[in-house]
């Protein structure tokens, strides 16, 4: 049985199909990309995995149990992380603090701990915010505060993270850093990751699989190489060829 | 602050909180214990605003309930008032419960006026039901202690605030808190993290009412003579005033602002009714200009005493 199976989803907004009849599966382990024009519906997608909103059709399973009906900080529980699209850090609190809601999420009020400390400690010079351990959010840059939001959903313990345009707005310098980062969250912390990423040539470096939306309906999926080159993904992002 | 400032200012604040009664006058005595009347309301109100960001406006009705319920208990079942006191707190943590699972889910302005609502009904049934709450003639209940005592019932009400910013301050400090903080700074990333956000409002409402019924009961059995007073607007504005004016969301900005305006309102008590406007007034500017209040105030200029918050 595959890890997360995702089973005809659709997701109406009113008259708008946002999701139309999506099925897909990934495997553990896997880091998967999710690609599509602006308004494909990738993030309402995420939505839906992630407890945000409800789905009209469909079935998710996850690890095993169907996900519908549960609220977002249910989903967590069960093991699915995420970050967003536009970086929601808690802007008055610390790093630290900010990683510590993560462990407060997932473990309950188990209090300040050497454990924790250790932890949150290792989260966070893993995603090379260290030197920022007690600053507070709001003073981060936009690249810092981007890992802050990966350091925060690795605190829930994820065995799925979802990663919403984690490249977006960054350099390219700076983009090395974040790819070293998503490989060594597969790698040290075996999460799997499903990812959403404008920035194609950085995105089919790491990924493994690619998926493709085109008004909320998934058009292609498989080997990157082969599904950059489908004529239907090619028409998706560049209009119909009138030869 | 380092350590041995925070050590030396509450030894001091000790040492004015166990002299007072001994030269101040009668008169300042009761400033004194309004004072900390208020200190109760505006730091409990402060862990529910301050700390969650939701702005109730039913605080003063819950320490009218803990007033009025402690009251009767003392008239219509001869409970000494310290335990009828007890039994307020427990009614104002249920009535809490049962408003902040009815409301809390609408959050925002709906939380407010909903708050607002409920405690101008509350005020409105305890002065029709003179019978039993004798409406606006108010309730004659018990003094605090067995024997009347200004200087005794001082420091009680000095050992109970001082309880209770401890426990204030724990909360702060403890994983509750910083789920606190969480809600209040993202509640979609916070339930994105595995964070129950309405159950976490909820907590912070009902320990916040409560600790408001507690307030409200000593306060009543002080007085010896409960009026919907105590749940009126009035006070309600000038806790909120309170409040914002010491400093929204920092431990010491509700304890600063309700002396500051406790011992100011006594100066200006000529002027009448106008106070509460020109506190409404100050408070106004302060949240626009200086939203941290006085205590955001003496933190910019004296930055280095504030090394860890």
């Amino acid at each position: 049985m595959a890890f997360l199976d995702v089973q005809h989803v659709t997701k109406r907004f009113g008259g708008l199909t946002a999701v139309a009849d999506v099925s897909f599966q990934m495997e553990q382990g896997e880091i998967v990309g999710l690609i599509g024009p602006n308004g494909a519906g990738k993030t309402t997608l995420f939505n839906l995995i992630a407890g945000t909103f409800p789905f009209d059709e469909g079935r998710i399973v996850f690890d095993g149990e169907p996900l519908n009906g549960l609220k977002p900080y249910h989903v967590c529980r069960r093991g699915i992380a995420r970050t967003f699209q536009i970086t929601r850090p808690f802007l008055e609190m610390t790093c630290y603090e900010n990683v510590v809601v993560g462990f407060i999420g997932r473990d309950g009020f188990t209090g300040e701990t050497p454990e924790r400390r250790r932890r949150a400690e290792e989260i966070l010079k893993l995603v090379g915010l260290d030197e920022f351990l007690h600053t507070q959010a709001r003073h981060l840059n936009l690249i810092n505060k981007k890992k802050l939001e990966i350091a925060r959903a690795l605190a829930t313990r994820p065995k799925l993270i979802l990663l919403d345009e984690v490249l977006g707005g960054l350099n390219t310098g700076e983009m090395v850093q974040a790819l070293d980062l998503i490989r060594a969250i597969r790698d040290r912390f075996g999460v799997t990751v499903l990812w959403i990423e404008h920035v194609m040539g950085a995105l089919m470096q790491v990924v493994e699989r690619l998926l493709v939306l085109d008004g909320g309906r998934l058009i292609c999926q498989g080997d990157p190489q082969t599904v950059v080159r489908d004529p239907r993904v090619i028409e998706a992002y560049l209009g119909e060829a009138d030869d | 602050m380092p350590r041995s400032l925070v050590w030396l200012l509450s030894l001091g604040l000790f040492g004015v909180l166990a002299v007072l009664p001994l030269v101040a006058g009668d008169y300042w005595l009761h400033t004194a214990i309004l004072c900390l009347f208020y200190v109760m309301m505006a730091a409990s109100w402060n862990l529910l605003a301050g700390y969650t960001g939701q702005v109730s406006f039913s605080h003063a009705a819950f320490a009218g309930i803990g007033a009025y319920v402690s009251g009767m208990c003392a008239i219509y079942f001869h409970l000494p008032p310290l335990l009828g006191a007890l039994v307020g707190m427990a009614v104002a943590a249920v009535l809490g419960l049962l408003l902040g699972v009815l409301c809390i889910r609408m959050g925002g302005i709906y939380l407010s006026l909903t708050t607002l609502a409920f405690s101008e009904m509350l005020r409105i049934v305890i002065d029709n039901e003179y019978e039993i709450t004798r409406g606006t003639m108010g309730l004659s209940v018990p003094f605090v202690l067995p024997f009347y005592s200004k200087a005794w019932a001082f420091y009680l009400m000095g050992a109970v605030t001082l309880g209770l910013l401890y426990v204030i301050h724990r909360i702060i400090r403890s994983d509750l808190g910083t789920a606190f903080r969480a809600v209040q700074n993202d509640e979609t990333a916070a339930a994105s993290l595995g964070i129950h956000v309405v159950k976490i409002r909820v907590a912070a409402f009902v320990i916040s009412s409560t600790m408001a019924g507690l307030a409200g009961a000593l306060y009543g059995h002080y007085h010896q003579l409960i009026t919907p007073e105590i749940l009126s607007l009035n006070l309600m504005f000038l806790v909120l005033a309170m409040t914002i004016i010491g400093g929204l969301g920092t431990f010491a900005g509700p304890v600063v602002g309700a002396v500051f305006l406790e011992v100011l309102s006594e100066y200006i008590r000529i002027y009448g009714e106008f106070h509460v406007l020109i506190f409404g007034l100050v408070a106004l500017f302060i949240s626009r200009f200086a939203p941290e209040g006085l205590v955001g105030l003496w933190r910019k200029r004296f930055p280095t005493l504030d090394a860890q918050r």
